[in-house]
């Protein structure tokens, strides 16, 4: 707004009876969110101040009551109406003030979950593939075992337990990394400078804190978990089919 | 008492360019139980496709194959690989010792399969070894930490460890030198003599020929001689 502290701004608003209603103040004060939208939207004066200006005497619009747990919105919200006795004031979530907000976040997870989706489909053919290899150069050893008597079936057993292990391993040890990781930056933060004027216009800070829910580290390991084990399916079988004739002559 | 009974055994493949190549033209022949028996024949004659359908790793395109009373050519994959666990024991000519075991693991492998106990495996494993000449030391020792001689030895142990009805060893020697694959053979005529396990090789090694108390020779698939001496 190109002020300074101490300076003089006058504030126009329509009040309670429709009529224009202004007055001078003094800043007293200036604020800067990651938001520049928001920071020249709103100024903040003393209550008594606005219920003046808008004509409310002792009346205000709304109050913001900012909750402990964002799982439990909607619990809480009953609990509020409850207690107001429906007294003619009406309870909105953040979801019901910022509808756009809300659409705007309901995109970005489902074009997450495309993306998402589409990598977990990359990462299983990859998988695949390279189990594919290392079947086949063991093709001759897995032919010796079925020519000693090993049943298909056991042999199938043998690679997926070799996969488990394998899988096992690599995402305990992702997940320490991970944890280390994050753990750094959701204490020191990861400096996003370089993008904050774009960042700004979603209402997001140039240094961000990534946090993970328990229940998001939970489903990844499934989901990965899962992907894994499907993908080594179609490597195990084929394994098992292999002719033992030819198998145990393969170089 | 016959161990194998072959009934008129035709056994064609298709070659890489999907030709029809007959490899057994109608093999019919009986094996009793304590032969040490010798098929040979020049390259190309069938005598490994002879072996490998005599222990069910192959299927004939016709006939009817028995072994210790079983019908080989109406058992599903997993009743021919519980077959071959229970009742065969297989020599190859590469060895095929299991590459990240170790001498006594591939030894004890089919008892492992077959859900016998550790110390009943060592056990039986080291009088094995005892029996065929492998030193202790050599027990804890990769395939690719031991001679030919020593790996073939080993893959003789494993056949013989799981006191297995049949043998069957596909050109044995074909990678040792005559002293090493001289003093092979002995054992397992030794071995063949103690225990009355029924060998059957598959061979052009006159070594093998001259130990063989049967010899059977094959041409173009075909049994063209058969002596016992």
């Amino acid at each position: 707004m190109n002020v300074e502290l101490g300076e003089k701004v006058v504030l126009m608003m329509s009040d309670l009876q429709n009529d224009i209603s202004s007055a001078a103040y003094r800043i007293v004060g200036l604020f800067r969110t990651a938001s520049p939208g928001f920071d020249k939207t709103f100024v903040y004066l003393k209550q008594a101040q606005a219920q003046e200006l808008a004509g409310y005497g002792e009346g205000i619009t709304s109050f913001t009551l900012r909750l402990g747990s964002a799982f439990e919105l909607e619990e809480q919200v009953e609990a509020i109406k409850r207690a107001l006795n429906n007294d003619g004031l009406e309870v909105l979530t953040w979801k019901d003030r910022n509808p756009l907000l809300v659409l705007a976040i309901q995109a970005y997870d489902y074009s997450l979950a495309i993306v998402v989706g589409i990598l977990f489909v990359a990462i299983a053919f990859s998988i695949a593939n390279s189990f594919l290899m290392v079947i086949y150069e063991r093709i001759n050893e897995l032919g010796i075992m079925m020519a000693n008597g090993v049943l298909p079936k056991n042999i199938r057993r043998m690679l997926y337990a070799e996969a488990l292990f394998i899988n096992l391993l690599g995402t305990g040890m992702g997940f320490v990394v991970s944890a280390v990781i994050l753990g750094y930056l959701g204490h020191n933060g990861l400096d996003l400078s370089d993008f904050a004027e774009g960042l700004g216009q979603f209402g997001v800070g140039a240094i961000v804190y990534p946090k993970v829910a328990a229940a998001d580290i939970i489903v990844g390991l499934v989901v990965i978990n899962s992907v894994v084990m499907l993908s080594v399916l179609y490597p195990a079988i084929k394994a098992s089919r292999f002719q033992v004739v030819d198998a145990i002559r393969f170089v | 008492m016959s161990i194998v009974q072959l009934d008129h055994i035709v056994k064609i493949y298709q070659d890489k360019n999907k030709v029809p190549v007959q490899a057994l033209a109608g093999v019919s022949l009986d094996i009793e139980n304590g032969e040490f028996t010798a098929i040979a024949g020049p390259s190309g004659s069938g005598k490994t496709t002879l072996l490998n359908i005599i222990g069910g790793l192959d299927q004939p395109t016709s006939g009817r194959v028995l072994v210790a009373d079983k019908n080989l050519t109406t058992m599903s994959r997993n009743e021919l690989a519980e077959f071959r666990l229970r009742t065969l024991g297989f020599v190859f000519q590469a060895y095929n010792l299991i590459p990240v075991l170790t001498a006594e693991e591939n030894a004890e492998f089919l008892l492992l399969m077959q859900g016998v106990s550790p110390e009943e495996r060592h056990r039986r494993v080291m009088a094995e070894f005892a029996e065929l000449g492998i030193e202790e030391n050599l027990m804890h020792r990769r395939p690719n930490e031991l001679s030919g001689g020593q790996q073939q030895r080993v893959a003789v142990a494993r056949a013989l460890v799981s006191n297995p009805r049949l043998i069957l060893a596909d050109e044995p020697t074909a990678n040792l030198d005559s002293k090493t694959g001289s003093h092979l053979l002995d054992t397992m005529k030794e071995m063949n003599d103690k225990k009355g396990v029924t060998f059957v090789f598959s061979t052009h090694d006159p070594m093998v020929m001259e130990r063989a108390r049967r010899l059977i020779m094959l041409r173009d698939g075909e049994v063209v001689e058969d002596r016992r001496s």
